[in-house]
């Protein structure tokens, strides 16, 4: 199978502002290393779930491999190119071939523009379409996405459509250019449940047809387990635990990924005993904690935890974990 | 006797398009250390409901009928002198963005003593030896007295807040979903530490759109749908046996990580409440749906000791 999409040791940092005072007593500019050296591959027509909780920086992987946010060092490669230090007139092309889809529906339409025209929109800037070509194309569009009579649809205005519905034409939007790579950023968080498999369904139906690769960033593991070939699970900037699915969930190896799963609730375990819980919170990204960073929530936490930061290791086939105390061995 | 009785309750929104029946003939019970979770999704009614029973529904929102007795008295007919000795000192409230109750000028340690001060007439310097105390109860060290809200994260200010509301030991406590906002590990400390407070002996009134977290630690669920509460039950009943179709359409929806890797949507949508469909509001969405279902509303029918459900499949009989 073919890599589309490839992140080597990606790095973000983002100044922390400074106050005047901070300036006048020379006190060192502050970092916060939201992503600090992230690398996977997305092989064409794969699912890549990246899994984290707040401010662990998924959402800005996500904008990394799309060269939304310019990152601090490290390398995308894209279709075996790397685009890493392309300009914006060079990114133009490939903008076709990779979207983006948001959590808010609602924020990323247009509110003044007919739904039909923002999803006919992406067709015009490229020059892929003449007018009458992309009302027909984006007419198709809203049909395939279950917004039907499309004639009707067509010509309504965002805040006419129920939450569900507005993020059928985001995902129109993003498809009608036929990408080759998708990142999709906590599509259903803003879903009502009932409504949510049909949207992931959607999105489901687009890969298979498009051959589409998707990194799916989210909160939710249980959301994540249900879309995704592979889990890359985050905390602190860094990839603790990567790979298949199931096996992850099944057999989580570092400590951080079985917490995340014990705590997530669930109907079919709801009389589970015991969970494995962890103490406070993610610290402060600006000044992580020296060795493994989550060794100060960590119960198995040794020594060599805080001296020294393990590596990404293969421990099983294709099932990468960052940690020395590997659980059930 | 029940610790609360909601019976017949009628909360709507006057608005300039219309009427909203957002809560719209609802009763329920609630018993002494008992914990109920109302389950559904946005726009169901669920919050308002809550909001109701402490007599906190926002304008244009009125309540139009129904009573609230809360152990033994009818919360809806007290003056406001008596219903403001109950709120705070025997009910207590949480709601989602703790910021809503935090005062974002005020150390939380004063904010927490204040409680006492007010209701116990103790002078501030014990009303902060006991907030201290009661920091530690909710998992903080004693320190946080002299912090202010913003110096905290989401789940600690959300602990300061049930510190807030369990200050007086009230026999009730309501909360609107308190931990939607947190992430999932914090969101089940946060749980951990409202169930230690069911222990001792507080019912809770818990308000979520997460049928999951709900089955985790209730000991009853209540669905509603359209401002129906369409099932009601203990958990098992509930979530093993689901008499109503928007039950079963939820359970199936629910991505369950020990469950199937599959997820089912309900088809159609929510209908508007200013304009809801005649008899069973669920009927546009239902696939068991029968004449019936378009004409009259069912109501609510005890299937089982203790289960009750509105739905006409369960009514006509043969079932």
């Amino acid at each position: 199978m073919s890599v589309v999409v490839e992140a080597v040791d990606l790095r973000k940092y983002f100044p922390v502002p400074r106050s005047i005072i901070d300036v006048l007593l020379h006190r060192p500019r502050e970092y916060v290393r939201a992503v600090d050296g992230v690398s996977f591959k997305i092989y064409e027509g794969e699912t890549l779930a990246l899994i984290g909780e707040s401010g662990c920086g998924k959402t800005t992987t996500g904008r990394l491999l799309l060269r939304l946010e310019e990152p601090t060092s490290g390398r995308i490669v894209f279709m075996g190119r790397d685009i890493t230090r392309l300009k914006p007139r060079e990114l133009r092309p490939l903008r076709r071939e990779m979207q983006m889809i948001f959590q808010d529906p609602y924020a990323s339409l247009n509110p003044r523009m007919r739904i039909g025209d923002q999803i006919a929109h992406p067709l015009l800037i490229h020059k892929l379409a003449t007018p009458r070509e992309a009302r027909e194309k984006a007419l198709e569009m809203l049909k395939r996405v279950g917004l039907t009579p499309p004639h009707e649809f067509y010509e309504r205005y965002p805040h006419q459509l129920s939450g569900g519905q507005r993020q059928r034409v985001v995902i129109a939007r993003a498809m009608i250019l036929k990408p080759r790579f998708v990142v999709a950023d906590e599509p259903v968080s803003m879903i009502d449940v009932s409504m949510r498999a049909s949207i992931l369904d959607l999105l489901e139906s687009f890969r298979r047809e498009y051959r589409l690769s998707m990194l799916f960033i989210t909160h939710d593991i249980s959301i994540g387990r249900i879309v995704s070939d592979r889990i890359a699970v985050m905390y602190l900037g860094r990839i603790v635990e990567m790979g298949p699915t199931e096996e992850v969930i099944r057999n989580p190896k570092h400590p951080y990924t079985r917490a995340l799963i014990d705590a997530v609730p669930s109907i079919a375990r709801r009389k589970r005993g015991k969970k494995l819980r962890i103490k406070g919170e993610v610290p402060d990204p600006r000044s992580p904690p020296p060795g493994c960073r989550f060794h100060p929530r960590c119960p198995f936490a040794t020594e060599i935890c805080r001296g020294e930061e393990p590596d990404l290791v293969e421990v099983g086939r294709d099932h990468y974990v960052r940690c020395f105390h590997l659980l059930g061995k | 006797m029940p610790l609360l009785e909601i019976d017949g309750l009628r909360i709507y929104y006057y608005t300039l398009s219309g009427i909203v029946k957002a809560v719209d003939n609802v009763s329920l019970v609630i018993g002494e250390n008992e914990w109920v979770s109302i389950v559904g999704e946005s726009g169901c009614g669920k919050s308002t409901l809550a909001y109701g029973v402490v007599r906190l529904v926002p304008p244009p929102g009125r309540i139009v009928s129904g009573r609230i007795m809360f152990r033994g008295r009818n919360l809806l007919s007290m003056d406001r002198e008596e219903f403001r000795s109950i709120l705070g000192r025997e009910i207590g409230m949480v709601f989602q963005d703790p910021m809503t109750s935090l005062d974002p000028l005020r150390r939380v340690g004063d904010q927490v003593a204040e409680m006492f001060t007010t209701h116990l007439g103790i002078d501030r310097g014990e009303a902060l030896e006991k907030a201290g105390e009661l920091l530690e109860v909710v998992g903080l060290s004693r320190d946080y007295i002299n912090y202010y809200p913003h110096q905290l994260s989401g789940g600690q200010r959300q602990r300061i807040s049930i510190a807030i509301a369990m200050s007086l030991k009230p026999k009730l406590l309501i909360a609107d979903e308190p931990t939607t906002a947190l992430d999932v590990i914090v969101q089940d400390t946060i749980m951990d530490l409202i169930e230690g407070f069911k222990r001792e002996g507080t019912s809770i009134l818990f308000i979520t759109h997460d049928l999951a977290l709900a089955a985790e630690r209730s000991d009853k669920i209540a669905v509603m749908y359209a401002g129906k509460l369409v099932e009601f039950g203990t958990v098992d009943q509930v979530v093993d046996n689901p008499q109503h179709p928007y039950t079963m359409g939820l359970l199936h929806s629910v991505p369950d990580l020990w469950g199937p890797r599959r997820i089912e949507s309900i088809p159609g949508y929510p209908p508007d409440l200013r304009d809801p469909p005649p008899g069973c509001r669920f009927h546009p969405r239902c696939r068991f749906r029968i004449d019936m279902c378009s004409r009259e509303e069912p109501e609510l029918i005890e299937v089982e000791e203790g289960h009750y459900v509105a739905c006409w499949l369960r009514s006509s009989g043969g079932g």
